[in-house]
């Protein structure tokens, strides 16, 4: 058994073995936590993006957007002009290596607010705006919070409209997608639902979780629906489901909330194992926030209280997330 | 083409019917499903909570960092969505619990003040979250309830069974073997009235007659009344939101005021000489609120002088009249009648504000607003520009605006532009008073 993926622990690192479950053959091990030179950035919910092409990570804390490298050390940080633009809610690196922030701008006198998506270059030089453009009349008020860069399209999420928007690179809006589709029209938890996750494969399916649901969803490219999960407090259940990503092959990470865990499962959906409930201490995650797949499978993750940015390698016999 | 068109209208008709949903999901009125709260097997606090306190249970779904403005059941703004000079993002009618991680210094009159946070609101503690205990005061205002014991649960019952009959009456079941009582179908916030032989929740899964706030105190003496529209986390930059308060002191129901009262004890009418309130209006006042719109403006009517920065309590608990009431879109703007009362919360909101002892507006300046050279109403702040009539800099006027940013000026009024209000407006308290 070949391990296409298996990155050389940096620092303090521990193997955290799978469960029972044969197919559990998916490795997962503690690499660091995002620092700078005064030792670990002591983060609290942050805004994450993993740019792959270049192998380093992005992190948008408010106003304040920093870079890191692949070894997880700073590197370069700039200012997002919060007052003007409002806070970054989220960001992506192109393949050029500008970046786009997605942030709210406050109504001024001359101009109403709405969603702000701002052009920096790799320098964080402001080079202007990316206007989503051509927004159907009826969702005109659409404000999204979440942005993902795939396939050469922009997906747009508002997660408390469970909406989303794909758009060309340059912003011109091609469609809209209603990710309450996936849910019966009586199900009670329509009412008031809202995205915890969303993340679009290179296929151009859709993963998305709803809390209040307790369950995760992949929506093909074809509009078909599959959900997977369940409540409960055991290995492979739902708590409150939050981040999800989903790898090139397919298989999809589940951030819990409530379980301070992430599951994967495979391409078919099946649970294959989990880590961050227990562990070494360094192990343990606090309520995993945003989540980020880097390059080489590392896999980035944001917490609360503090705890900073939690960098795991993720492996597995056929390099199931990579 | 016409494929796509169909497509897209298919969508927008979609998205029209969810614009009309009630948000009541998970909590639905009583006891939510109990892995969203509780781990069985990786608690992190007692009592198997999946976080390290009851408020911090709670904060996991109600705080969600990244959100851009109003979203959905969130309560609290993260710290990393409002740095310096950005407010919190949340505007339900109990209010962002953020502003109280909101310190801020400035010069009044030459003498550096600081406005500290703590004063906004309710201090739960939320250690995961970043809330602790009030650093000011070591028990409640006007009661005895220890501030390190402030908790979210210490006003809303997660396990709650109390419940709104159909007949209107509320009953809060003693869980006892050998008793039977209506199931709860949904929530009780939203004008829900269930049909004979079952219930809804009560609003806000508020504490009812079997619950204690906190160890040691008394139950309360049963519920208040209110009903709330289903989008009621929303700007109201053009239209208010308007949450139907209620009034009753029998059938289970009791006062906002009795309510608040089992902590906040002195701070009530029974305790002393302070605002009355559980009383009617009277003929006087409910005129003066009727036709005060802002100061020098008497020309409001009992058809539009609503104001949610002042709501009053009506005197019903009938939730249907309540349910009437209850909107966004300002369809219901009326006035109250010389027995509709005032309340604890027609000053202050129950989460927390940009103000004060939670206050709805500033109530420590004789002006919410002043004016631009042209003499229309404007906020001043620290990045203001322009000056008064009088040439002063408006960014100089931090008696009115205490350190905040014009973003903050307009979050702390719910993102009302200053026109709604008059050029030098006086508080608020004139809304009933109108001595301005």
């Amino acid at each position: 058994m070949r391990f296409r993926v298996l990155l050389p622990a940096l620092g303090f690192s521990a193997l955290i073995t799978g469960f029972a479950d044969p197919r559990a053959q998916i490795q997962v091990e503690y690499l660091y936590r995002l620092s700078n030179f005064s030792g670990i950035v002591p983060y609290s919910d942050v805004q994450l993006h993993a740019d792959r092409f270049h192998d380093e990570v992005y992190v948008g804390e408010g106003d304040v957007l920093r870079v890191f490298n692949a070894t997880g050390m700073e590197i370069y940080e700039f200012t997002h002009d919060a007052m003007r633009l409002g806070t970054v809610a989220d960001l992506v690196a192109l393949e050029s290596g500008d970046i786009l922030v997605l942030s709210y701008r406050l109504a001024s006198p001359d101009r109403p607010g709405g969603a702000q998506i701002t052009h920096y270059n790799y320098r964080g030089d402001e080079q202007g705006e990316l206007v989503l453009s051509g927004l159907p009349p009826e969702i005109q008020d659409f404000v999204p919070n979440r942005m993902i860069f795939r396939g050469g399209k922009l997906y747009f999420a508002s997660t408390s409209r469970c909406l989303v928007v794909v758009a060309s690179v340059d912003g011109a809006f091609e469609r809209a997608i209603d990710l309450l589709d996936a849910v019966p029209k009586d199900d009670k938890a329509r009412d008031g639902a809202e995205l915890g996750g969303i993340d679009v494969d290179g296929a151009g399916s859709i993963y998305f979780t709803i809390p209040t649901e307790f369950r995760s969803f992949r929506r093909l490219s074809d509009g078909s629906v599959q959900s997977f999960g369940k409540p409960g407090s055991a290995p492979g259940t739902f708590g409150i489901v939050g981040s999800i990503l989903a790898d090139d092959k397919g298989d999809v990470l589940v951030a819990d909330r409530a379980r301070n865990a992430v599951l994967i499962f495979d391409a078919n959906l099946r649970f294959l194992r989990e880590f961050g409930p227990t562990g070494h201490k360094q192990e343990v995650l606090n309520r995993p926030g945003a989540m980020a797949l880097g390059a080489g499978g590392k896999l980035y993750v944001s917490q609360l209280g503090f705890r900073g940015v939690s960098v795991f390698s993720i492996a597995s016999p056929d390099a199931a997330v990579h | 083409m016409k494929t796509i068109r169909f497509a897209l209208m298919l969508t927008v008709a979609a998205l029209a019917v969810i614009g009309l949903s009630p948000a009541y999901a998970f909590h639905s009125g009583g006891v939510a499903e109990c892995t969203g709260c509780h781990s069985m097997h990786a608690p992190a606090s007692h009592p198997l909570l999946a976080k390290g306190d009851p408020s911090s249970t709670c904060l996991n779904c109600h705080e969600h960092a990244g959100d851009t403005g109003p979203s959905s059941y969130h309560i609290s703004t993260a710290p990393v969505d409002m740095p310096n000079g950005i407010a919190p993002k949340q505007r339900t009618p109990g209010g962002d619990f953020g502003w109280v991680k909101k310190t801020y210094g400035y010069l009044l009159r030459g003498t550096a003040t600081t406005d500290p946070g703590q004063s906004h609101g309710h201090n739960i503690v939320a250690v995961d979250f970043g809330y602790v205990a009030d650093p000011d005061n070591t028990t409640a205002p006007g009661g005895t309830m220890t501030s390190t014991d402030l908790a979210c649960t210490s006003c809303h019952d997660p396990h709650s069974s109390t419940r709104r009959l159909s007949d209107g009456t509320i009953v809060s079941p003693t869980k006892a073997q050998g008793t039977q009582y209506a199931p709860i179908m949904g929530a009780g916030s939203y004008g829900l009235v269930p049909p004979a032989g079952l219930a809804a929740g009560v609003y806000r899964i508020l504490g009812g007659s079997t619950y204690t706030p906190f160890t040691g105190g008394t139950n309360f003496p049963g519920v208040p009344s209110a009903v709330t529209p289903a989008t009621y986390n929303k700007s109201e930059a053009v239209n208010q939101v308007r949450t139907a308060y209620g009034y009753s002191a029998t059938g289970g129901y009791t006062s906002w005021g009795q309510w608040c009262a089992t902590c906040h004890g002195d701070m009530h009418t029974n305790s002393g000489y302070v605002h009355p309130v559980e009383q009617g209006l009277g003929a006087t006042i409910a005129g003066n609120y009727n036709a005060y719109l802002k100061t020098g403006d008497l020309t409001g009517t009992t058809a539009n002088s609503f104001n949610s920065l002042v709501p009053f309590a009506e005197n019903t608990s009938d939730i249907a009249t309540l349910a009437g009431h209850a909107q966004n879109n300002d369809s219901q703007l009326g006035g109250p009648t010389a027995n509709d009362g005032v309340m604890c919360l027609s000053c202050h909101r129950a989460h927390a504000s940009a103000w004060t002892f939670s206050l709805r507006w500033n109530g420590e300046n004789e002006f919410l607003t002043l004016a631009n050279t042209a003499g229309v109403s404007v906020y001043p702040s620290y990045d203001a520009v322009g000056n008064t009539p009088d040439g002063k800099t408006l960014l100089s006027q931090n008696q009115v605006f205490k350190g905040y940013s014009q973003a903050e000026m307009l979050a702390a009024y719910y993102d009302r532009p200053a026109t709604k209000f008059a050029p030098y407006q006086r508080q608020l308290c004139n809304k009933c008073h109108i001595q301005d």
